[in-house]
Order: structure tokens, then C-alpha cells, then sequence
């Protein structure tokens, strides 16, 4: 009899994301799909408010990333209001940075410590029970201090630049309403009330060596599970380096040619389809000259240390050495050395955010810019999980009367599909019994993107974990359920 | 760090989506009230770094909005769970209260104020209906900081 196995939602994931993997009567996988109920109401909840709203307002997508929205959303209405991300006054440029770089900190941190090393340290089939970050705090005390203060570290980052950690407002069309005071500079570098600045890229180096002790003894794994060839897209500076805050959009296939050649990324419809399909809310993003079968890429981590030719800061540089030299240069196609390369981006910010507290333009005065406005905009930003675009359209009354967002998790849409798929293939297919480790197994590898479903409502006994298991005529044969609460 | 004061009211959930911004409403009013020797905190939803926020209080009060409760409000006392089954980037009240105990030897008073909500729809602003849930949430716990409730007579 033929079965459908389902996981819903996936844990350690945000939101509600199930995913169904249909055996045969052999238990032969026949299909798999991610399925992800996207949160898209919100392009029409924006529309008919002023603009200006549109930075704190999209906050409220999401409950992980609400920095990336803010600063996104920000940076289109820098065009709306005449001025371009490069017309910043130093001051605004540079808070809007150091709240950059604070998410990215902390964003990463959280993934490493909180939802990869649990499967790093036990083993992906180790009892759940331990396999998390309570087993972390019982069984590597230190490492789970480390993992709390860095968090911490970049959640202040963040309250010091945006104003608050909830619906902050530091960023607004054209500048920031902030500047980062004397008192608030030295918090984050003296060390008497939080470990300093040095401290983090400390403990971001140890984090580094971690994976990369892991990686060493476990090289097949980590060199094969989930692994295939795609293409890469983010943001780069102009001149080829990373830039997590802005840059022009490039595109490279698996072998490392160009598909977009730095181009501007306002004109991203002329690059971008979304392509809809029918059993899946989510959109699948493609690059028009590759078409729809060709086209998907991935974004994120791996594809920026992928479309990047250098990193900007010293550490971060010579840990970007070693990763590419494994791959002779080449493209990494390994969906598990997104945590590698996810570290070496954690270790680049902590060193942007020791070279911004040492800038004294973040104490100017010079807030804000204005010019000419015009009707429409187009921000992009390298959130934590991968480029996220934001584009906006405006009636006279300076009321949005368009908006359109592409997410990070929609970009990887189509890759974590295939990520499911090979582990499926490879690990589930023709097994008499599917284990909770081969379950969690699915689960590592969409976690190895760290989606972000775009929905933050969590109300307490929202998240029951399912596991179903149907035959073929679609009857329940068996299933699990765990409550969150 | 800065001295804290031994209460904590934490509110948690997003105002964006109607209804889960009950816990961010309730500290909101409870820090109007400027009370001596507590502080609120607010966040979307809680992560391991609140186990640093608590450890140095009496008492934590996680506000929160739910789902299957059939009173107006739940008040509930809380035990560390070091058994955590569901592993969101949000961690539950006792996930925070199970970390604070294993990395800083403290374990405050923890409790729980569920306030049931109707709409999760995209929207701002608190439903009528949990908007009354929320005012008989507020004035119990006024009559609780009034030592009128102790706090150990509270249902477990």
C-alpha cells in the first residue's frame, strides 16, 4: 500500500511548513514537497497607507527578521523621496550599517548555536529530547553562554540603532532619525557591562573552528548530504565584495559564469519571474534568461560566498580563503557548508561592527536628505537568510497603492524543495520503518537555509508538530502529534 | 549589568497581526502605570538571551496570547522544562526559565499570563472581545501587585 508521510509544521522553522513525501506500495519515493503557507495579505495591507509608514510597518511581517524589512523597506523609499542609498548623509548610511550588521550578528549566532549545533553535537538521529538547545546548555555549558551573549550582544545593537526592539523606527525615507550617542558607543566596546566587540569575534573565530573540527571528521556528510549544483544570486559591492547592505545584484551558474553581470537591481523585474504553481502558496522565483526550469537559484550565505570575490575585513577574508579553496575556487554547490559559510559571514559582521563603533561620523548630526520625490521605489538588502526585495508605488496623496516583496525564503524556494527531495531519495526511500532521525533528517536540510516563513503569530497551542502517514487512497495510517505549549 | 528591578512583565507577540499583540498591550499598560520596582520588556517571541532578562528577578510574568484556553485569562505558574519538544526560533516561558537555571544557577518565580485572543488576521489593533479579556487580565494583576492575591494562592 502506498503511504504519504507529512511533517507539519516543520520544526525549528517559522511559520507553517509542512512537508508530504509520497511512497509507493515498496515505500519507494514517488514525490516530496515543501510546502509553505506564505503570508502574502500584507502587500495589500500596506496599500492605501502614507509611505512613510511602510518602515515600521513591515515589522510586523515577521517576528525574525523585522530589522531586514525595516531597512529594505527604507532603502525604497530613499528613491521615493529623491534620494539614493549612495545620497545618504555618512551618519544615516552607516546606523542603518551598524543595525545591519547587529541582525546579521545576532540572526546568524541564533542559527548556529540554537538550531545547527544540536544536530553538530548529538548526531541528526540523537534523541530529541536532547537534540536542542537545553542539551546544549546541560552538555557544552560555555558554549551555550557564548551563543546567549552574542545574541544578546546583537539584540542591543539593534535597540541602540532602530530605538527599540519591537517596531523599531531608526531608519526613515532618506536617513535615520538617530545618531549612536557617546554612552551608547561605549556600552558595546568598553566591557564592563557586556563582553566587548573583541570578545564577539573571538567567540566567532571559536565558532568557526567548531564547524570546521566537525567538517573534518565528518566529510562525507557534510560534503554530500543534500548536495546539488545550482545557480547563486545576491547583492555585491561594485567592486566584487561582499556588501550585506547594498551593492549591485550578480548572478553566477554551479561552474561560476555569470548569468547577471552587476547589474541595477531597481530593474529586477526585467531579471526576475516568480512562477506559481499549483500546490504551493509560495512563489518560485527564476532568472528570466534562464527560464522557469533553469532558472531557480539559490540565495543566502552560500550563494553570496559564491557570488563575492573577496570579504571586506581581515579575519572574515582569510576564513573565506580557506572555504574556497576546498572548492578550487569553484562555486560551493554543499547545502551543508551554508553553515560554513554562514560563520564566516557572523565573524565579517562582528568585524564591520567593530569598524563602525570606531567611526565617529555615527555621532554626526547630518540625519537626514531629501530631494525631488517620485512615484515609485525599489529596495534590496542581504537580510540574514538571503536577498530580500522590496518595491513600492505611490498615488499623489503619498499613499502606497503597490507593493511588492520578494523574501529570502521565497528565493529558496525551489532549492529547498530539491534539498527535501535528495534527502528523501537518498535516505527514506525503500526503508521498511521512517524514524524520528530520518524525519529530522528532512528537517536538517531545510534548516541548513534557515527559513523564515514570514508569519510571527505564535499565540500559545498554535504549534502542534504533525506527523502523518497516509496510503495511497489517502487514508490516515498513523500520526504523531507534539504540542508546543 | 544595570541593576534590575525583581519584577519582570515580559509581553510577547506581534501587534501586526491583531489579537497576538495582547502580551505587547498588557506591558504596554502595565508601564503606564509607572510602578516602583518593575520593569517590562517586549519581543516578539522569546529566544535563549532571555534567560540572561531573567535571571536576576524575583518574578517573571510572560504575557502572551492564546488560543485554547476557555477563561478570559490564565494565570499559571510555571516549572523549567528541560524536555523541549517543539524547536522554532522561539523558545516557550519554560524552555527560558529551563536555560536560566542550567547556565546561571537562577530560577525566579516564573508564571504565565495567557489572554485568549479571537483574530490573527493582518491588522493592528486588539478585538473587542479580547479587549475585554485584557481589561479583566489588567485588573487582576493590579489586585496582585496590591498584595490583595498572593501570589502563592494563584492556581498551578
Amino acid at each position: 500500500m502506498g503511504k504519504k508521510i507529512t511533517i507539519e509544521p516543520v520544526t525549528r522553522v517559522e511559520g507553517h511548513g509542512k512537508v508530504t513525501i509520497h511512497l509507493d506500495d515498496a515505500n519507494k519515493v514517488k514525490e516530496s514537497r515543501l510546502h509553505i503557507v506564505e503570508f502574502r495579505g500584507f502587500e495589500r495591507f500596506v496599500q492605501g497607507r502614507p509611505y512613510w509608514e511602510a518602515p515600521v510597518l513591515v515589522q510586523r511581517l515577521c517576528g525574525i527578521c523585522p530589522v531586514s524589512h525595516h531597512l529594505a523597506a527604507a532603502k525604497a523609499l530613499d528613491e521615493i523621496v529623491g534620494v539614493t542609498a549612495e545620497g545618504l548623509t555618512p551618519t544615516a548610511e552607516k546606523m542603518r550599517r551598524l543595525m545591519h550588521y547587529g541582525q546579521m550578528f545576532q540572526s546568524h549566532v541564533l542559527h548556529f548555536f540554537y538550531l545547527a549545533s544540536p544536530d553538530l553535537l548529538f548526531g541528526i538521529d540523537a534523541d530529541p529530547a536532547i537534540r536542542n538547545v537545553i542539551g546544549v546548555a546541560l552538555h557544552h555549558k560555555e558554549l551555550a553562554v557564548h551563543g546567549v551573549l552574542m545574541r544578546k550582544y546583537g539584540q542591543e545593537i539593534i535597540r541602540a540603532t532602530a530605538g527599540k526592539k519591537i517596531h523599531g523606527t531608526g531608519a526613515i525615507p532618506g536617513g535615520v532619525n538617530k545618531n549612536l550617542s557617546i554612552e551608547e558607543r561605549d556600552y558595546f566596546l568598553d566591557g564592563k557591562e557586556v563582553p566587548n566587540i573583541d570578545t564577539m569575534i573571538q567567540w566567532a573565530q571559536e565558532a568557526l573552528e567548531l564547524f570546521k573540527d566537525y567538517h573534518k571528521k565528518n566529510k562525507d556528510f557534510i560534503d554530500s548530504y543534500a548536495t546539488f549544483p545550482s545557480n547563486h544570486l545576491s547583492l555585491v559591492r561594485k567592486d566584487g565584495a561582499m556588501d550585506l547592505y547594498h551593492g549591485v545584484m550578480r548572478a553566477v551558474d554551479s561552474e561560476g559564469k555569470r548569468i547577471l553581470d552587476d547589474v541595477d537591481y531597481r530593474d529586477y523585474l526585467q531579471y526576475i519571474g516568480e512562477e506559481v504553481r499549483n500546490w504551493s502558496y509560495m512563489k518560485f522565483p527564476y532568472l528570466k534568461s534562464l527560464g522557469k526550469e533553469k532558472g531557480w537559484y539559490r540565495v543566502g550565505p552560500l550563494a553570496r560566498c559564491n557570488t563575492c570575490e573577496f570579504i571586506p575585513t581581515p579575519l572574515a577574508q582569510k576564513e573565506f580563503e580557506l572555504y574556497k579553496a576546498y572548492t578550487n575556487g569553484k562555486p560551493n554547490n554543499m547545502s551543508m557548508h551554508m553553515h560554513w559559510a554562514r560563520l564566516i559571514e557572523a565573524l565579517h559582521s562582528a568585524e564591520m561592527i567593530k569598524e563602525l563603533l570606531n567611526d565617529s561620523d555615527l555621532q554626526g548630526t547630518d540625519l537626514v536628505r531629501t530631494a525631488v520625490k517620485k512615484d515609485e521605489g525599489v529596495g534590496l538588502i542581504e537580510a540574514p537568510r538571503g536577498t530580500l526585495f522590496h518595491h513600492y508605488r505611490i498615488n499623489k496623496d503619498d499613499q502606497i497603492t503597490m507593493c511588492n516583496l520578494i523574501v529570502s525564503t521565497t528565493n529558496n524556494n525551489e532549492p529547498m524543495n530539491r534539498a527535501v527531495n535528495w534527502v528523501a531519495l537518498n535516505t527514506i526511500s525503500g526503508k521498511a520503518e521512517i524514524t524520528e532521525g530520518l524525519l529530522n533528517g528532512v528537517e536538517v536540510a531545510i534548516r541548513a537555509y534557515d527559513p523564515c516563513l514570514s508569519c510571527a503569530t505564535h499565540a500559545l497551542g498554535k504549534m502542534p508538530l504533525e506527523v502523518s502517514i497516509v496510503d495511497s487512497s489517502d487514508c490516515m495510517v498513523a500520526q504523531a502529534t507534539r504540542s508546543s505549549y | 549589568m544595570n541593576p534590575v528591578n525583581p519584577v519582570l512583565f515580559y509581553g510577547i507577540g506581534n501587534p501586526g497581526r491583531r489579537d497576538d499583540g495582547l502580551g505587547i498591550a498588557f506591558v504596554s499598560s502595565i508601564d503606564s502605570l509607572n510602578l516602583p520596582e518593575i520593569d517590562i520588556e517586549e519581543n516578539y517571541q522569546l529566544n535563549a538571551e532571555d534567560a540572561l532578562t531573567i535571571k536576576d528577578r524575583k518574578m517573571v510574568v510572560f504575557v502572551d496570547a492564546a488560543v485554547n484556553i476557555n477563561e478570559p485569562y490564565q494565570f499559571t505558574l510555571i516549572q523549567p522544562s528541560l524536555n523541549i519538544e517543539f524547536t522554532t526560533h522561539a523558545m516557550q516561558p519554560q524552555s527560558v526559565l529551563a536555560l536560566c537555571e542550567q547556565l546561571y544557577n537562577s530560577r525566579p518565580q516564573c508564571y504565565t499570563l495567557a489572554i485568549r485572543g479571537n483574530d490573527w488576521g493582518a491588522g493592528e489593533g486588539i478585538s473587542e472581545p479580547a479587549g475585554q479579556n485584557l481589561r479583566m487580565a489588567l485588573q487582576f494583576t493590579r489586585k496582585l501587585l496590591g498584595g490583595k492575591i498572593p501570589i502563592e494562592s494563584c492556581r498551578q
